[in-house]
């Protein structure tokens, strides 16, 4: 690996690396906030029935995939900028793009935009139409839904190289 | 981890010839570490979680918890039932119960079992101006009139703070007025013949207010008298920014 993608590895990493303590810090809280009495740790408390509330955890779900969704952004601005400064850069760290590992991260990362993206117009119809809860229930249904269904099939089109 | 038991006949003051009854194994959080947490009881159907807890309080006369009207009238009942947040002397135990987990409700601190300080929940009330205001116009509004329909969507709320215990905003932002206060807000700003609109949209829209609100919905879920505090929240926001 050339120093440059080195540079974006590493990058990369740290912004992984924060991205799951962010994500463990907003589960935690999301337990926690429910459970301020309880004297068991909070892992031991995941999955009680409090917890089956989708609402609640696509909250926590739209936050983490926001913060990821940004926190990768800014990393893209700055490999997409390198072709202002030289195209050989550019192309030096572009050339990751198409690795295996890359192209997994690719996935979930579309996941995430789905979801944020499905998710955010789910909350922007509820503030303009007043729409009840159980609408919103099923309208999130079909958001988590149509993530999978068309992350999965762009995941295809995506990893079809590396796999074949 | 000691299990108190009693006999049908002694627990049930209201048992009659053979009526049914159903045993459950109560698990309550307990303030005291080294009080009992769990009880077996014998309840005759139909029955409530209200009736369990007097029920344990007469195995362990030091188990705390508050209650008062019994028929969902006065909000002072409300714990947590297997996580959710319920009035006790409304939660029905079904015949097929075998456990339950009894919990205070959550966002606020405990006193003493399923006792909580509520202070919080009423300081955030008080700040809405939660009293009516004569100003406008004196005259009763008529029946079916869309003002007076808007009025009576969150008049139903007897504050027993279970939509404060559902709501994960109010425990990360100190600040958050909270479900049921921004929804009197709207009650008292949606009646044409308050006189503080004005200033309930002021409270309601400044740091604290509806913009807080991230729309999760657990408020609504949890209400024990089927009101929408989530609608109220997003109906007051639009109102507050147009104001």
């Amino acid at each position: 690996m050339s120093a440059l993608q080195t540079a974006f590895a590493a990058a990369l990493s740290v912004i992984l690396v924060l991205l799951t303590a962010f994500t463990t810090f907003t589960v935690r809280s999301a337990i926690v906030a429910r459970d301020s009495a309880a004297r068991t740790g909070w892992i031991s408390r995941i999955g009680r029935a409090s917890d089956r509330d989708t609402q609640r955890w696509a909250f926590v779900a739209h936050r983490t995939t926001g913060v990821a969704v940004f926190a990768f952004l800014l990393l893209h601005v700055l490999d997409v900028g390198l072709y202002a400064i030289s195209p050989s850069w550019f192309d030096d760290v572009h050339t990751l793009y198409s690795t295996a590992a890359l192209r997994v991260f690719e996935c979930f990362l579309l996941y995430a935009i789905l979801f944020h993206t499905l998710n955010g117009l789910r909350l922007i119809a509820l503030d303009l139409v007043d729409i009840r809860n159980a609408t919103a229930r099923h309208l999130l249904s079909l958001c988590i839904v149509v993530t999978l269904l068309l992350g999965t099939a762009a995941a295809v089109v995506i990893l079809w190289p590396v796999a074949t | 981890m000691a299990v108190l038991e009693r006999s049908r006949r002694q627990t049930n003051i209201e048992t009659a010839g053979d009526a049914p009854a159903t045993t459950v194994r109560l698990t309550i959080a307990r303030s005291d570490a080294g009080a009992v947490r769990e009880f077996r009881v014998a309840l005759t159907q139909p029955a409530v979680v209200l009736d369990a807890l007097l029920a344990g309080q007469r195995l362990d006369p030091s188990l705390g918890f508050r209650y008062s009207c019994r028929v969902a009238m006065c909000g002072t009942c409300a714990v947590r039932v297997n996580g959710r947040p319920t009035l006790a002397c409304q939660q029905p135990i079904t015949p097929d119960t075998d456990e339950l987990l009894l919990e205070p409700l959550a966002g606020f601190a405990v006193v003493r079992d399923l006792v909580v300080d509520t202070s919080p929940f009423w300081n955030a009330w008080r700040r809405v101006v939660p009293w009516f205001m004569p100003g406008g116009p004196r005259e009763a509004l008529p029946a079916g009139d869309a003002s007076r329909a808007e009025v009576e969507r969150g008049l139903d709320c007897i504050a027993c703070g279970a939509c404060w215990s559902a709501c994960d905003v109010v425990v990360t932002n100190a600040g958050y007025l909270g479900p049921a206060a921004l929804n009197r807000a709207l009650t008292l700003v949606a009646d044409e013949r308050d006189g503080a609109r004005a200033e309930r949209l002021r409270v309601a829209g400044q740091q604290g207010g509806v913009t807080h609100c991230h729309s999760i919905l657990g408020c609504t879920a949890a209400c024990p008298k089927g009101l929408d505090p989530s609608a109220s929240i997003r109906r007051l926001r639009r109102w507050s920014l147009v104001a």
